[in-house]
């Protein structure tokens, strides 16, 4: 019976070790994945929208940062910011006007970030008004109403948007800070996400992963 | 034959050390990927103040700290940074161009103590040359 019962307890000890020693490595395994995976969206969007600010003009920047885009997140604010620029749709070919000494803009790409709770989706869009309205200045459709074209739900954006797309769905904070005076702009982009619960201790752990930019557009004049 | 007390006690020690170190290689991946998520952060941080040194032209040596969240969100990591110039002159050019080398370290008060007990680097550098505008 001593026998018995001794077994069993050893047998408990044994399932519990192994139940923690699964729960332990699954979960850690996780997030490392997860923390690679924020990782590399962060570098990839980087990347992506370094170029796009870069090949833009300053003085066409228009940064939606007003106080509906700021969202209390465990206790701390975190910026949903819009950001609006003049663009080409394609740099190759006659995309370079050599008598203005100026690229020939055709539309406006705008990043924003949805108010999503805990974290957002990261929209880029193209918006192409008229061509008397596309230039080296802000898109003045863009002052027509705060959500008129940084809509949570891309597709009720206004008419002039003529694709848009998901480029990240784990935007904590996009904040987004122009000074024409100082010819540059200031981008901070942090991705979140939360996977990992330890089950033992019902702990959850996130991964978190933030950018900065300051960024002189080559073609402002 | 029954099994004694001793004897089970010596197979629940044997497993005790074979599952700690099990539990300890699931540890060693998850530090790695913190390590791996902070050099990325460095070299971003290193990046970003190359950059700042080409946009604003100012080629004065410097030190500052720069607080990025790089593996968990509960506290930002304080990545240090020292950035160097030096001015290169070469006969016939006559725009100035210099190499600026910037050092970020974190977690050590030096990037020379830049080592954790593994080996890995708690230090990353970067450089580049940059020419001076007109």
């Amino acid at each position: 019976m001593v026998e018995a019962l001794v077994t069993v307890l050893v047998f408990s000890f044994f399932l519990a070790a192994l139940f923690v020693i699964f729960d332990v490595g699954i979960t850690g395994f996780e997030l490392s994945v997860s923390r690679q995976g924020v990782q590399n969206d962060a570098r990839r969007l980087g990347l992506y929208i370094d170029k796009e600010l870069r090949s833009s003009n300053l003085v066409s920047f228009h940064v939606e940062d007003s106080v509906t885009r700021v969202l209390n997140v465990d206790g701390r604010d975190v910026h949903r910011d819009g950001l609006c620029f003049v663009s080409v749709k394609n740099w190759r070919g006659d995309a370079f006007d050599p008598l203005a000494v100026e690229p020939r803009w055709d539309s406006y790409v705008c990043y924003y970030a949805t108010r999503g709770y805990p974290t957002g989706r990261l929209i880029r869009a193209v918006l192409e008004p008229p061509a008397e309205e596309i230039g080296p200045w802000p898109w003045v459709g863009l002052g027509g109403g705060v959500d008129s074209y940084f809509n949570d739900e891309p597709a009720l954006n206004g008419p002039v948007q003529t694709s848009h797309r998901v480029v990240a769905n784990n935007v904590q904070e996009f904040r987004v800070v122009s000074s024409t005076g100082g010819g540059k702009v200031h981008m901070r982009l942090r991705l979140r996400e939360q996977t990992a619960r330890f089950q033992a201790s019902g702990d959850r752990m996130g991964s978190t992963f933030e950018l900065n930019y300051e960024i002189t557009p080559y073609n402002t004049k | 034959m029954g099994m004694t007390i001793v004897e089970l006690a010596l197979a629940m020690v044997v497993l005790a050390i074979v599952m700690l170190g099990v539990i300890g290689v699931f540890l060693t991946l998850l530090n790695s990927t913190t390590r791996s998520g902070d050099r990325s952060a460095a070299q971003l941080v290193a990046q970003f103040q190359l950059e700042k040194v080409a946009d604003t032209q100012n080629f004065v040596s410097r030190n500052g700290v720069q607080r990025v969240y790089s593996h968990g969100d509960e506290l930002p990591v304080s990545f240090n940074y020292q950035v160097e110039t030096s001015e290169l002159s070469r006969a016939g050019e006559e725009t100035r161009a210099f190499y600026v080398e910037v050092t970020v370290y974190w977690m050590v008060d030096d990037p020379s103590q830049g080592r954790v007990g593994s080996g890995d680097k708690l230090s990353v550098r970067l450089g580049r040359v940059v020419r001076a505008r007109e």
